[in-house]
């Protein structure tokens, strides 16, 4: 435990040097709810990667986005009232590799997080409905459901203070990352028969704290994970996760 | 010539008619809307056209329906056995953000609907394809400015190869476009770039929002068709070019299209490394351009070769006929040549305005080349890559006249023909030599150049006699008749350097 | 007041009709004005109206067709008239406007200092203020303009308004659409003698885009409008410590907020007295239907709100007193008569789907109540709600977030006398229904509150405060038949 508290102090340390601070608006990324920022925001993490890393703000708005793939080395940080809103059709979200397609997906990356009092909300009963009417057409295949974030083998991850809304299927899903901070997070799909909260899988040191989940299936999915720590994480019949 | 001509036009029209006849019978029709796109002006689309793309193609083929509305997108890629069809009322317009559009790697342009290498793909109907070039010309130029894109911006705007077309097809067979209106690109308009068998039939440009806004550049294809269609253009309109030293394009027919342009009408070039051939250019009508109603130029070590064109009405067009050898790539003493020859031009009339012929139209030709009185038709070769066999027959332009020596002067003296520059090197235009001594028609170093039944008329006496010709061979005028008042006794065929053709 | 109110209705309608009969009628496009949504034509406009005003006034005629335009200023004696589908629009081009100097905002139509202007037909003024207000970003990312970019936005004084109309008298906007401004909307302020009938608000293009502000006026009467605003749709604002907003009168309105539907302040300086509202229909609001707010040092008093029906709104009723801008001012609010209101709240989201959504904030927190919150030592007087119903969704979760009931509980609540005041800034309150502190002589009389679904918390809440009346109180909660509805802390009953 020592060491990995060392580790997470020299990644801490690290992060703060190139701590370079973007606003959403420099890359014209749009907060008026209906402009699709998609190739905007991809645009301004792969500039902010590219450029030795930092910090992409979201000041308060609401700013519509189909999958984004989150680079190493850069953060995303939700200011009080900044919502990064799903679009509502599937073929809005894609997956970087085999992972979980989300709002937010990340594969192979390292020191990433979002955080901030903003939220992500999902296109919740809206996509699925999208979804259904796809499948049933035929015109898609069964894919993966695409959830709010997603992260494949990443190492560094945290997310602090969020509120994970309107998910459709799982709010976040882990697989075989390393090191991962969940904190403060407010995780709701109260109105979706199908929300799922945090779905871990083969990951390693994942720290759990201050969570309030109320979702319809399982709050929280822990398989194959080793060093979990939980602590004041509850759903919202005040059950720990 | 004219006989091998009709041999192809036999040749292709059956067969551009049987592909599409064909495509159409067996499409099956999907509904753009089912897969989620919204026509409300405002969601981007872009994902779901491409899903829908990609269920149709690999599901058989068939047409995607756009109902009536206005569908956002960025960059979509057409695939084989799909056809967009675009209704009466539906629009797909641009999101105007550059960063939702795609650089092509393979092709290493933008566009807002790509194919690549695919076959039997179409965009029908009479809906519009809307590139809101200048809202996405502008964000480029934004991003430029800001480091986003690597862009010198050289005439303080994005560079082309960052600002999208409307449609860019390359490498693709069998392609039909009609009944669409095409609108306001960022960039050239509709680029279709080493396909064979294109179809265009009853489509209609609006292409005036940007700079280098075409009308429809054909890029080394074998096998075109583009007829009964309307353009409307800030820069060339019907415009063919050759990006390929090792390509050629040819096998082309354009018939009983009309339009207007801020540079040139109908088009050979700029860009020439390859060549033309076999073409066959019918019922054209050029209004309000800047420029040349009808300009062949072989300029980059390419040839153009079996041209007709027959049949054009020009008015208020800043010059009639330019054909032009260069040299841009300073080949000249590497081997290759650049070649210009068998070219017939027949039955045109044409009135060139003494005022500025775009005047109002947005994105209006530059003035350059100044000081110049007006500029006659021209065919100039270089000393030593002579345009060769060119036909004008049945020809009748009427020019303001009005030439000021206190403006602007060029004497017909030996030494002051002579010393007309060369200009091999430069970028071809039918007013780069600036002020030039004839008011009605200039030829320079081409041989076996025919006229016959020529009219040129003047409407006010011009210092300048109508034609002047400087070093040719072969050269065989007949039936000319120049009219300019006032001027009864004067000397309008001015002859250096010259031998004519025996009968 | 209902005296009071008619004396200026007739007051108004006098003056206006003298104003129209004698107008002479001048079309714009007789000065080069151009239709054709290209053109700018702030030059020629503004040459007409010089023109007019310096000749006797008129109306600046505008016929069918869209007129870009940058800055104007109307100028005494003149109207612009826009006829049905005469759009007067916005350049995107935020250098085409102006930042007054006296004024310090940027608008679209100007007048300063005028009497007698009016801006009437049924066209539409387009601010296009989002084109505008995203040019403006990227001049102030490339360093061409200075502004902080607080809140990754342009200053709001630097995005144009559509209307701002300063120290002018007799003003008369009637019948026109006004739309998509880059900052707030209509801005009226310290003008006298001013009539809106029948206008159409559609305010929702960019950030702080209000519905009509009404700053420091005398005499004010809006009526028969529909506003549509992602920022306050009507609201009352006081700028100046020495000035005043009083005797206004808003009848048969319609609105729907991403902010607030009838809002006082937030900007109270001076004050505001002598306020009827009647007849307001307040539709999928953010925020609160209703909020009168004194936090600046000035007066909120007499002001009678009779006839509210509101629907799919977060909150019904917030009156609050702070000390935000006060100075060594005294803020006050008193004497509030607030009657016969039918108000239905939601669970979820009321402003979803509109563009600019009110921000999503103060987490956790169930549905907040309506209430009435003073600060211990300036404390709200003399309120009277009566005839009120309320219905509320429930289903609130303690586990999500909790305030409890007990003494301690309840003085823990923080007071936040300088912060920005709205329903929701406590986060949780214990009450669902109505929560009332540090306010005296409070009456609920014939007041209705029913929730739908069970609530952890009592429906009433009223914590120091004296000279309370309650009568006819009617709570209705599922299953919840012994509960304690009604908690009192330190707080005396009035004596008959």
């Amino acid at each position: 435990m020592k060491k990995y508290q060392l580790f997470l102090l020299s990644v801490f340390v690290s992060l703060n040097v190139s701590a370079n601070e973007y606003t959403a608006s420099f890359f014209g990324i749009k907060s008026d709810g209906i402009t699709n920022n998609t190739g905007s925001i991809q645009k301004a993490i792969d500039y902010i990667s590219e450029h030795r890393g930092g910090t992409l703000v979201f000041y308060v708005g609401r700013y519509l986005t189909g999958t984004i793939h989150l680079k190493s080395n850069v953060k995303i940080r939700l200011e009080e009232g900044a919502v990064l809103v799903g679009a509502s059709s599937p073929y809005d979200y894609n997956s970087s590799t085999q992972g979980a397609r989300a709002i937010i997906e990340a594969n192979g990356q390292s020191n990433i997080g979002i955080y901030g009092k903003g939220v992500i909300e999902g296109s919740g009963n809206t996509l699925i409905k999208n979804m259904n009417d796809l499948l049933n057409a035929g015109y898609i295949k069964k894919n993966s459901e695409p959830g709010l974030i997603s992260f494949t083998n990443c190492m560094n991850v945290s997310l602090n203070g969020l509120h994970l809304w309107n998910g459709p299927y799982n709010a976040l899903t882990l697989t075989e990352c390393k090191t991962v901070n969940l904190e403060a997070l407010d995780i709701n799909g109260r109105n979706i028969p199908s929300s799922t909260g945090i779905v871990a899988k083969g990951c390693k040191w994942v720290n759990l704290k201050d969570l309030f989940v109320e979702v319809k299936k399982e709050p929280f999915i822990n398989q194959n994970n080793q060093f979990v720590t939980i602590q004041n994480a509850i759903t919202n019949k005040g059950v720990t996760l | 010539m004219i006989a091998k001509m009709k041999k192809i036009r036999k040749l292709l029209l059956p067969f551009a008619l049987l592909f599409v006849f064909s495509s159409n019978v067996f499409s099956k029709d999907y509904n753009v809307l089912d897969f989620g796109a919204k026509n409300d002006g405002i969601t981007l689309n872009s994902a779901i056209i491409q899903g829908a793309i990609d269920y149709i193609t690999e599901n058989g083929g068939g047409r995607l329906v756009f109902e009536p509305g206005v569908y956002i997108t960025g960059s979509v890629y057409l695939k084989s056995n799909v056809t967009l069809h675009l209704k009466k009322g539906a629009e797909l317009r641009s999101s105007g953000n550059g960063f939702d559009f795609v650089k092509d790697k393979y092709i290493g342009w933008m566009s807002m609907i790509f194919a690549l290498k695919q076959d039997n793909i179409g965009i029908t109907g009479e809906g519009m394809i809307n590139g809101m070039g200048f809202s996405t010309a502008l964000s480029m130029l934004d991003y430029a400015q800001k480091g986003f894109i690597i862009d010198a911006l050289s005439y303080d705007r994005a560079k082309e190869d960052n600002r999208p077309v409307n449609i860019y097809f390359r490498e693709c067979n069998q392609v039909k476009i009609t009944g669409i209106t095409l609108k306001d690109p960022a960039n050239w308009n509709q680029v279709y770039d080493q396909c064979k068998d294109v179809y265009v039939d009853s489509i209609k440009v609006d292409s005036k929002s940007y700079w280098n806004n075409d009308g429809i550049d054909i890029v080394d294809c074998d096998g075109v068709v583009i007829k009964n269609s309307y353009f409307d253009a800030a820069d060339d309109i019907i415009c063919f070019k050759s990006h390929d030293a090792t390509k050629i394009c040819q096998n082309v027919i354009v018939d009983n299209c009309s339009g207007r342009s801020s540079a040139n009408g109908l088009k050979f070039g700029t860009v020439s490394r390859g060549g033309f051939r076999n073409f066959k250019i019918t019922n054209l009508k050029i209004f309000d351009t800047y420029r040349s109603a009808i300009a062949l130029q072989s300029v980059d070590g390419g040839i153009i070769d079996n041209i007709l064109i027959d049949g054009v009405k020009s008015y208020n067009t800043g010059n009639v006929i330019f054909l032009r050898i260069g040299d841009r790539l300073n080949k000249l003493n590497s081997g290759e040549v650049s070649v210009l020859k068998n070219v017939t031009i027949k039955n045109v009339y044409a009135e060139v305005p003494f005022s500025k012929a775009d005047s109002g139209y947005s994105y209006e030709g530059p003035v350059e080349d100044l000081p110049r009185n007006i500029s006659p038709s021209a065919i100039i070769g270089l000393p030593d890559w002579r345009i060769e066999n060119v036909t004008l027959s049945n020809i009748e332009i009427v020019y303001p006249g009005a030439g000021n020596p206190f403006y602007a002067k060029r004497g017909t003296s030996k030494e002051e023909l002579e010393s007309i520059p060369e200009m091999p090197y430069a970028y071809p235009e039918f007013s780069q030599f600036k002020e030039l001594p004839a008011w009605g028609f200039y030829v320079r170093h081409a041989d076996n150049i025919t006229f016959d039944n020529v009219v040129l008329k003047a409407k006010e006496s011009d210092y300048r006699p109508a034609i002047v010709i400087d070093d040719a061979k072969e050269l065989k005028l007949q039936n000319l008749n120049f009219s300019e008042p006032g001027q009864k006794n004067k000397k309008q065929t001015i002859l250096n350097n010259v031998t004519q053709r025996k009968k | 007041m209902i005296k009071y109110q008619k004396a200026l209705w007739v007051m108004i309608w006098i003056w206006c009709a003298g104003m129209t009969a004698s107008a002479k009628d001048y079309p714009v496009l007789n000065f080069g004005a151009k239709n054709d949504g290209v053109t700018l034509n702030t030059t020629i406009i503004q040459g007409a109206i010089d023109y007019i005003s310096e000749n006797g006034g008129g109306r600046l005629v505008f016929a069918p067709g869209i007129y870009v335009t940058g800055s104007v200023y109307i100028k005494s004696n003149v109207t612009l008239h826009l006829e049905n589908k005469a759009e007067l629009k916005g350049s995107p081009n935020p250098f085409d406007y102006v930042r007054d100097g006296y004024i310090g905002w940027t608008s679209l139509v100007f007048s300063l200092k005028q009497e007698n202007i009016g801006i009437t037909g049924e066209g539409t003024i387009n601010a296009n203020g989002f084109a505008a207000a995203t040019n403006m970003v990227d001049h102030i990312h490339k360093g061409i303009v200075v502004d902080a970019l607080s809140l990754d936005r342009p200053d709001a004084t630097i995005r144009p308004n559509t209307i701002y109309f300063r120290e002018c008298e007799k003003v008369n906007v009637t019948g026109i659409t006004q739309k998509d401004p880059g900052s707030w909307n209509f801005v009226i302020d310290q003008c006298t003698d001013v009539l809106i009938d029948r206008i159409h608000i559609d305010s929702k293009a960019y950030w702080n885009n209000d519905g009509i502000d009404i700053v420091d006026c005398d005499r004010v009467v809006i009526k028969n409008s529909y506003i549509d605003a992602s920022d306050d749709a009507i609201c009352f604002k006081s700028h100046d410590p020495s000035k005043i907003c009083q005797n206004v009168v808003v009848d048969n309105c319609t609105v729907r907020s991403s902010a607030s539907g009838l809002k006082f302040g937030t900007v109270n300086r001076g004050g505001f007295r002598n306020i009827t509202v009647t007849n307001l229909k307040v539709i999928d609001t953010y925020r609160s239907a209703i909020t009168i707010q004194s936090v600046d040092g000035g007066v909120a008093e007499n002001i009678l709100i009779d006839g509210v029906k509101s629907y799919n709104t977060a909150n019904a009723i917030y009156i609050r007193m702070g000390d935000r801008w006060s100075g060594d001012k005294t803020s006050s609010l008193n004497n509030v008569t607030i009657k016969n209101v039918y108000a239905e709240i939601p669970l979820s989201k009321p402003d979803s789907g509109y563009r600019y959504e009110g921000p999503v904030e103060d987490l956790p927190r169930n549905i907040s109540p309506s209430a009435i919150v003073g600060l211990p030592n300036w404390r709200i007087k003399d309120i009277t709600l009566s005839n009120i119903e309320i219905v509320y969704p429930g289903g609130s979760n303690p586990h999500y977030a909790k305030r409890g009931t007990s003494k301690e509980e309840l003085e823990s609540i923080p007071e936040m006398h300088h912060a920005y005041p709205e329903f929701s800034q406590f986060k949780e309150l214990p009450a669902w229904g109505f929560y009332v502190r540090h306010a005296d002589n409070i009456t609920f009389d014939n007041v209705v509150l029913k929730v739908k679904d069970s609530d952890y918390r009592p429906a009433i809440v009223i914590d120091d405060a004296k000279d309370i009346e309650l009568k006819n109180i009617n709570i209705s909660e599922p299953e919840s038949k012994k509960k304690n509805q009604i908690i009192l802390n330190n707080t005396t009953k009035r004596k008959k």
